[in-house]
């Protein structure tokens, strides 16, 4: 029986290969992903384990709280700075060889040109030069190092890339403002890499306390042992010195830290991949089921003959079963081959957002494969077990028999799971939704709504079917009718060709009214709360040196200026995110609704909080609610203010003052001002445009700004779409699939077709008209599933913002066009093998 | 029978379909088959043929070749007024469309349209409409006016047939090809579509050409055709079941004049 299996298998090598297409291009995202994910925590291992390769211990603050990196959240916040006076001591402990103080903050490196070096969102990083010891990570390639204010060194990587050489003059964007230097040394990250990116900049430890953080703290002290004891032991021997707020690791556990902050990160991205890969897999398997239950159709008389001549029911079960598998085998092998491609093509996407990464070579883990074969061989088997049961259900008479019918499972029973599995997705999706079950209940609930539309489409499917294909006979005569009726033939067949299809539309759709209402929303809180005339901001939110906002005060014409600046605090026990705004301006670039109290309490150092927050926390004016900052330890503040729920403001706003007094990083997100009334607004643009100086800051009007957004909104959407494009071109697959497959079954009807005079053009015409109904009815369902989803998803974020629900009806009619190209494009092969086939050959096939 | 409609000598301007000096060879070298070899045959217009002979006699390559559906390896093939074997794939389409008229043993009609449907496909892929009144009439001498509307699924045996004659009627092609048509059918479905057959030749003046190994079904034609061994090895006027049997039997000896 396994013989006869194989053999099946092999003699149908180009239905074997179509069939594991739809497995390959699954596994090949998941295999592609997960090595992806792998390479990218090794990079940033070996990162961190050459940067504290030579410290033995490092001393700094402890974090108060976990930071949400995701969030924008930077984990030196979560840390008070080391005390200059703690160096002396640790140098004091016995064991210590050697310690020195570390300081790094923000430095942004600007051309000799004028121009700002772009890291495309990668770190600015700013560090002290630690001199001629293992404690230093970074070794000299030409000059010498920087030895006083106005000397820095530069990354190699970053320094041939701008054509920047020793004896150049700089300048360096801080937290200090902007200072100029002149390059003295190129430097190398270890021996000879550079850091995934990331720009350098070294001055000497002096300068790098004055323009990184503070005069009189470190943000690190590291150490190197002089061998006496083990690293562990001189951890424990320099932690007892330490007081409460500040720990002792050795380098191992600090590189461990620092990456495992950066994995956590990144894992975000790696999750938001394999979602999709998720989303492939599933759609490959409704090809891999449509195309089983074709095979197991047109091989009913085989099969019947197999049980005429004594093999069981088991047997002809298995023996499906076993093709399946070997597909799925086959299938994940390429896939893997594949995702090998995928990933190096994955690392450059990820590079668009955390910048370019070096490339240390791809990690092949043993789970990578172990999870490839099992993803490929399990849905490969599960999509087959329905298929395969009803094999065993063709009874052996049917060998003897011309008319052979294969059983189908009962329509009722059908009805009946469909909408069961319907509703628990809906149920799902709305737990998910709305009673905060979280993100993965939609995502559940989703995958219960296609499989339940999916199993109840062969109901819709006829009537769908014909009314889609009613006008082609207007325009195609016979051609047209034929192609409508060959698509209406078989309503499960054409359902499952176009459910595939629907999943990546649906998903599309839903982006769509997600990604305008998004937009519109925004516009709309701009439009509501933004006072300010221009806004500056800077290209991949790299932050803008407190200094740019006094000099656009000095700009004539320029009227309030407000500085924003983001920070995380644990506030009332938990982590949160707050902004700290210019306490007497902030009135007028942000037009906000005060529900209790002013916003001149920001300027009294207190806590100005959206309303519905104060709600929900009970907190009323007055109200002294703990905050811990990560820097400063921690505090109360009181409640003096609140104001309608603004997407702009967040929950928490902070005056200026109390922001410099908690965090050390004097750095702006975002810079906003009104102008003077009367003032030439081109002029005064033009102004801050000059004031602005460095390159990257980017002066935007507001309905410039709202562009900006939209654009913002429109690149996310744009990335998944090209992720979901994976979807849809498995989806496209399958329809070439069912065609090249109902080809193959209708040989001599088309041979018959050919006989009585159809030409070949017709022939064509008409496979390609049937692949653009199933193609025209899968995105319809998909466009109907996904406006449905996306308004719910809308109405879920109400709460967030999302106050417009914006149907997208341009965007849709575009969909439903790419749908419709999508069938006329996978028809175009089958159309030509049917066109091809024989006539003589095909009237005779039996 | 009268002279009229069984010419004695057939010439190449009344034939309908024409074989000249055809030979069909499969294959190369050690393997080669030789289906049909140097045939020169003519089917006079208006005519009944019956074309016989045992399995592998080459009578069906030889109905193949002649309705556009194979090409040759020598010789020519004419169809009307037009020779078949120098022509292209749009040409021979379009003559198996206007020219010739199909009715198969089995599978003869495309299951997702209708009988009627079925009637007027070569027409309505040629994009031209029917003559409605001929339509009329071969509908109501098939007697099928109450099914137009059925599929074949929903169609006995014998009906499908006369479905599929109406069809290769329907256009009034030059020559309508029937091979083995009632090798599916019961005793009396095949009575009924023979003699049906042979109306359409005596009162509407169609040609026929009808491939079979029954000798019953040859009975009903003008005349018979035999061969064996690819070659044309006689032929009877007016045949009966009862001569072609007799006929069928001498087969196997060889050859004689006649042909």
């Amino acid at each position: 029986m396994l013989r006869i299996t194989f053999k099946s298998l092999l003699a149908r090598k180009l239905r074997l290969l179509l069939t594991a297409s739809s497995v390959v291009l699954g596994v090949a995202f998941v295999a592609g992903t997960l090595m992806l994910g792998d390479t990218l925590n090794k990079t940033f291992d070996n990162l961190f384990v050459t940067t504290y390769s030579g410290t033995d211990v490092g001393v700094r603050g402890k974090a108060a709280f976990d930071v949400s990196v995701t969030d924008g959240g930077d984990s030196a916040q979560s840390r008070p700075p080391v005390p200059a006076s703690e160096l002396a001591q640790i140098k004091a402990v016995d064991g210590v060889k050697e310690a020195e103080g570390d300081s790094s903050g923000f430095a942004q490196i600007v051309r000799p040109d004028g121009k700002v070096v772009d890291t495309s969102g990668a770190p600015t990083l700013g560090g002290a030069w630690l001199g001629d010891t293992p404690l230093n990570p970074y070794r000299l390639k030409t000059g010498k190092a920087p030895t006083a204010t106005g000397q820095v060194a530069i990354d190699a990587a970053t320094a041939d890339d701008n054509k920047i050489k020793v004896g150049d003059h700089i300048s360096v964007l801080t937290q200090a403002g902007k200072g100029n230097a002149t390059v003295t040394g190129i430097v190398t990250f270890g021996e000879s890499g550079s850091l995934a990116g990331a720009t350098v900049t070294l001055f000497d430890p002096g300068t790098a306390q004055q323009v990184l953080g503070s005069p009189d703290t470190y943000s690190e002290i590291l150490v190197v042992g002089n061998g006496s004891v083990s690293d562990a032991a001189l951890r424990a021997r320099i932690a007892k010195t330490l007081p409460s707020t500040l720990e002792a690791l050795t380098g191992q556990q600090l590189a461990d830290k620092d990456s495992g902050d950066i994995k956590d990160a990144l894992s975000f991205f790696s999750t938001f991949l394999l979602v999709f890969a998720v989303i492939a897999v599933f759609v490959g398997s409704f090809i891999i089921f449509n195309t089983f239950s074709m095979l197991v159709a047109q091989r009913s008389r085989e099969l019947a003959l197999l049980r005429a001549l004594g093999a069981s029911r088991r047997q002809v079960n298995r023996s499906v079963i076993v093709e399946a598998a070997a597909v799925g085998v086959i299938g994940s092998t390429i896939g893997l081959g594949l995702g090998v491609l995928l990933s190096i093509g994955l690392e450059k996407v990820v590079g668009l957002f955390i910048g370019d990464l070096p490339y240390s070579g791809l990690v092949f883990r043993g789970n990578t494969v172990l999870w490839a074969y099992l993803t490929g061989v399990i849905v490969t088997v599960v999509a087959a077990a329905g298929p395969a049961r009803r094999a065993t259900k063709i009874p052996p008479v049917a060998a003897m028999r011309d008319d052979i019918a294969l059983p189908e499972s009962s329509l009722h029973r059908r009805a009946l799971v469909g909408s069961a599995t319907l509703i628990a997705g809906v149920a799902a999706m709305a737990a998910g939704l709305t009673a905060g079950a979280g993100i993965l209940w939609v995502g559940l609930g989703a995958l219960g709504i296609f499989l339940g539309v999916a199993m109840l489409s062969p109901f819709i499917s006829r009537p769908s079917v014909g009314g889609i294909g009613a006008v082609l006979p207007r325009f195609w005569g016979s051609t047209g009718t034929l192609a409508r009726e060959n698509a209406r033939r078989n309503p499960r067949r054409t359902a499952a060709t176009a459910s595939a299809l629907m999943i990546g539309l649906a998903l599309v759709a839903a982006g769509g009214v997600l990604g305008s209402s998004l937009v519109k929303s925004a516009n709309a809180i701009i439009d509501r709360s933004v006072g300010a005339d221009f806004i500056v901001t800077t290209k991949n939110f790299a932050p803008i040196p407190a200094t740019v906002a006094k000099d656009m005060q000095a700009v004539d014409g320029v009227d309030a200026v407000t500085e924003f600046r983001a920070g995380q605090a644990k506030i009332a026990g938990s982590v949160a995110s707050l902004q700290g705004v210019t306490s007497d301006t902030v009135d007028r670039t942000l037009q906000l609704d005060m529900v209790r109290g002013n916003l001149d309490a920001l300027s009294k150092g207190e806590l100005v909080v959206s309303d519905k927050l104060a709600k929900d926390k009970k907190w009323q004016i007055g109200t002294k609610v703990p905050v811990v900052f990560g820097e400063t330890g921690k505090t109360e503040l009181t409640v003096g203010g609140t104001y309608k729920e603004n997407q702009i403001a967040g929950n928490y706003l902070i005056g200026l003052e109390t922001y410099d007094h908690n965090f050390t990083q004097d750095l702006d997100q975002v810079v906003a001002m009104t102008v003077k009334p009367g003032a030439d607004l081109t002029a005064v643009r033009k102004d801050i445009t000059a004031a602005a100086g460095a390159s990257n800051l980017e002066v935007r009007d507001q309905s410039e700004f709202k562009a900006e957004q939209r654009k913002q909104i429109n690149m996310l959407l744009g990335l998944v779409y090209v992720l979901l494009g994976l979807a849809i071109f498995i989806a496209a697959l399958g329809i070439v699939n069912t065609l090249a497959l109902s080809v193959v079954e209708r040989t001599r009807e088309i041979g018959l077709l050919r006989a009585v005079g159809m030409g070949r053009r017709q022939v064509r015409r008409m496979v390609r008209l049937e692949a653009v109904i199933i193609a025209i009815f899968g995105t319809l369902l998909g466009i109907v599933l996904g406006v449905a989803i996306g308004s719910a998803l809308v109405n879920a974020l109400h709460d967030q913002g999302i106050d417009q629900l914006v149907i997208p009806i341009g965007q849709l009619v575009i969909y439903f066009a790419i749908g419709s190209i999508i069938g006329v494009l996978a028809a175009l092969w089958p159309a030509r093998r049917a066109a091809k086939l024989n006539v003589l050959k095909a009237i005779t096939t039996e | 029978m009268t002279a009229e409609t069984h010419p004695t000598t057939a010439g190449a301007t009344t034939a309908a379909a024409r074989a000249a000096n055809l030979s069909k060879i499969y294959g190369k070298g050690d393997t080669q088959v030789v289906a049909l070899d140097n045939v020169t045959v003519d089917f006079p217009a208006g005519q009944y043929t019956a074309v016989m002979g045992p399995s592998g006699s080459g009578k069906s390559t030889l109905m193949h070749c002649l309705a556009g559906l194979d090409s040759s390896t020598s010789g020519e093939v004419w169809l009307g007024g037009t020779e078949l074997s120098s022509l292209g794939d749009k040409e021979l389409t379009r003559i198996r469309r206007d020219e010739v008229g199909f009715i198969f043993q089995a599978f003869n009609l495309v299951p997702t349209l209708s009988a009627l449907e079925n009637i007027t496909l070569p027409m309505d892929l040629a994009g031209t409409s029917p003559d409605k009144e001929w339509l009329d009439k071969v509908i109501d001498t098939v007697g099928l006016r109450d099914r137009l509307r059925h599929r074949p699924s929903e169609l006995s045996g014998g009906q499908q047939q006369r479905v599929a004659c109406a069809r290769a009627l329907a256009s009034r092609p030059t020559v309508i090809f029937a091979d083995e048509p009632t090798g599916n059918l019961d005793s009396k479905a095949s009575g009924e579509i023979l003699t049906f057959l042979r109306d359409c030749v005596r009162t509407m003046g169609q040609t026929i050409v009808m491939v079979t190994h029954d000798p019953a079904a040859a009975g009903f034609a003008d005349r018979a055709v035999f061969l064996a061994d690819g070659r044309v090895v006689d032929e009877i006027a007016d045949p009966t079941a009862e001569s072609v049997l007799d006929r069928m039997k001498n087969l196997d000896a060889p050859a004689q004049a006649g042909s």
